[in-house]
């Protein structure tokens, strides 16, 4: 297999602190017009990472709050949802969604198990931020900022939800980088509900015991 | 008397067209953006392209077995018409997917692009090839006078009853792709269509197709009454398919929240009087007393109305929005943070700006379509039982 990026969240060092959502909100949705910057009505059903409250999960306690967002699963029940080829991996293993044949059946909506993926039906004036940004009328989701990946050229990047985190609970990098490596080869973070098969590339390290 | 009967019937057509484009064009340019399709991707629009192709394979699986397997003389003399009808119930099955989906001008990516892995693509694809064989078998048949015995005839007949099935099967199990969702039918769905689609075909030629008595096709009231065993048994096999399948629900612990809101909670009127009175106890009377009693034919084909009704609802409620709500509400193990929002996502208001809004115009104008269509081919093609073409091939 080829070379994966995946991102590991780590609940310990996570203050909920919503910069995150901010910055995926500012890198991926808001766009501006002649009179400032425009957001969609209900803007955190659009972001691409979201905040939630965990109600079961891994023995955590009701309402442990959690950011969720596309898992990137290396078996995509969207991807095989997808008509159209529209939902696809790239070469890192990212999950992404090509606009240009893209006919938003919303099957890919329906199929994702972690929901996380949602449309904006409506009109919003100004310009995409960016190539890859939130279009109103298709699937969103998230794509670990593809944006930068194409600026990047093929070397490294840092998805904009990383680079905001203060506290480092975002780490982010391939999958045979030394960091990612010791966290999965210690069993340090968990998949989300592994036994779907989806094979998550997003990982969860979960709240110590102290910390809940 | 035809003449008005051909008036009145194209001043309906116009009306519920207008509804139609209406309703497709506010789904398409909402007033507001509305967080619900984030939520409820699929609307009564996917529900009214499902529901014309179950009617249309119904209408086609059913006359083609009357007419081939059991030989009915009527069921044969009145080929033409009835594959016609199926026809005109599909094109608006298949302009409301191009209304649905929102961005048809991708949509020659469905071939293009296709994924055999997807179930939507190849719905993309039965669709197709299911209209093809249709067209081509009422071509042929009229070329050749209606006759059935043509191995040409045979063959795309035959293409016909397959694709037509497998379409429907496939329309089903595309419910199910979610595998976070075990209440959302998955095997039950492909089935459960299948007979819907014939409980809705018998149901439409009892009350839509011309087999009464009085129109002088000989056998007529024998193939009524073929019409009406077909359809008492569909209408009892999808009920107990239907309770069979809520009681696995009820059993699964994970799929249980569905059940209980079909049964006793937010969509429990949609269920028992949209689906079980509507769509079961009156048709099944309505067909008993027909066969046993002799009763006259009207309350027989108001029974057959009301089923058509009951099957829509129960598309619409338990099988579309209920696999959708529990998707995200239930069985999803979180919950959106945000303020207002989770007031606005609960079952009430969902339900209601679901229902009533203008993607249910745009499912019940199609028949606007159909209408326009039924008009058309009553003047236009040949379709009565001995009537050849005079004209461009295939025309009168």
């Amino acid at each position: 297999m080829a070379r994966r990026v995946m991102m590991v969240i780590d609940m310990n060092s996570c203050t909920n602190c919503m910069a995150c959502v901010v910055a995926c909100l500012r890198e991926n949705v808001a766009r501006q017009n002649g009179d400032g910057v425009v957001l969609p009505d209900d803007a955190i059903l659009y972001s691409r990472t979201k905040p939630v409250y965990v109600d079961r999960w891994s023995g955590l306690p009701p309402r442990t709050p959690l950011f969720i967002q596309c898992q990137h699963c290396e078996n995509a029940p969207c991807e095989i949802a997808c008509p159209t080829g529209a939902t696809y991996k790239d070469e890192n293993g990212v999950v992404r969604l090509d606009t240009s044949n893209c006919v938003s059946c919303r099957a890919c909506i329906i199929a994702c198990p972690y929901g996380v993926r949602s449309l904006y039906h409506g009109d919003l004036e100004g310009e995409s931020p960016n190539e890859y940004g939130l279009e109103p009328g298709f699937p969103d989701k998230c794509n670990f900022c593809a944006h930068r990946a194409d600026r990047a050229g093929g070397g490294r990047w840092t998805p904009a939800c990383v680079e905001a985190c203060a506290f480092n609970a975002r780490i982010f990098g391939y999958s045979d980088d030394k960091h990612i490596k010791d966290i999965v080869d210690e069993g340090k973070a968990v998949k989300l509900f592994p036994t779907y098969g989806t094979e998550p590339k997003l990982l969860y390290i979960l709240p110590s015991k102290g910390r809940r | 008397m035809k003449g008005v009967n051909r008036i009145v019937k194209l001043v309906a057509a116009i009306i519920l067209l207008a509804v139609m484009v209406y309703g497709v064009y506010r789904y398409r340019n909402p007033a507001e953006p509305s967080p619900e399709m984030a939520i409820l991707p699929w609307g009564p629009t996917v529900v009214g392209y499902i529901f014309f192709a179950l009617l249309s394979g119904g209408i086609a699986d059913s006359a083609l077995l009357h007419a081939y397997i059991e030989r009915n003389p009527a069921a044969r003399a009145l080929i033409k018409k009835s594959l016609y009808g199926a026809l005109a119930v599909l094109i608006p099955g298949i302009i409301l997917v191009f209304s649905d989906i929102l961005h048809p001008e991708h949509s020659l990516w469905f071939y293009a692009g296709f994924n055999p892995l997807s179930r939507i693509a190849w719905n993309a694809v039965l669709y197709i090839l299911y209209g093809g064989f249709l067209v081509l078998l009422i071509i042929a048949l009229i070329r050749g006078n209606g006759d059935l015995e043509r191995p040409i005839v045979k063959f795309l007949a035959l293409a016909t009853v397959a694709t037509s099935i497998n379409l429907e099967m496939n329309l089903g199990m595309a419910y199910g792709i979610n595998i976070a969702v075990p209440a959302w039918y998955g095997v039950y769905s492909g089935i459960v269509f299948v007979i819907a689609a014939f409980a809705l075909g018998s149901a439409w030629e009892l009350l839509i197709g011309h087999r009464s008595p009085e129109e002088g096709v000989e056998g007529a009231e024998g193939l009524a009454r073929s019409y009406a065993w077909e359809n008492l048994f569909s209408t009892i096999s999808l009920g107990l398919i239907v309770f069979w399948s809520l009681l696995a629900l009820y059993s699964w612990g994970l799929a249980s929240p569905l059940a209980k809101h079909i049964v006793a909670g937010g969509m429990a009127s949609y269920f028992w009087i949209g689906y079980v009175l509507l769509a079961f106890i009156i048709p099944v009377a309505g067909a008993t007393l027909y066969l046993w009693r002799r009763t006259d034919r009207l309350v027989l084909r108001a029974s057959m109305a009301l089923l058509i009704v009951g099957i829509a609802v129960l598309l619409l409620v338990p099988f579309n929005f209920g696999g959708q709500y529990l998707r995200l509400e239930e069985n999803v193990m979180y919950r959106l943070v945000g303020s207002g929002i989770e007031e606005e996502l609960s079952l009430g208001p969902l339900l209601n700006n679901y229902l009533y809004g203008p993607e249910l115009l745009a499912f019940i104008g199609a028949f606007g379509v159909w209408l326009i269509l039924d008009i058309l081919g009553e003047a236009l093609l040949p379709l009565d039982p001995g009537e050849k073409p005079r004209r461009l091939y295939i025309l009168k």
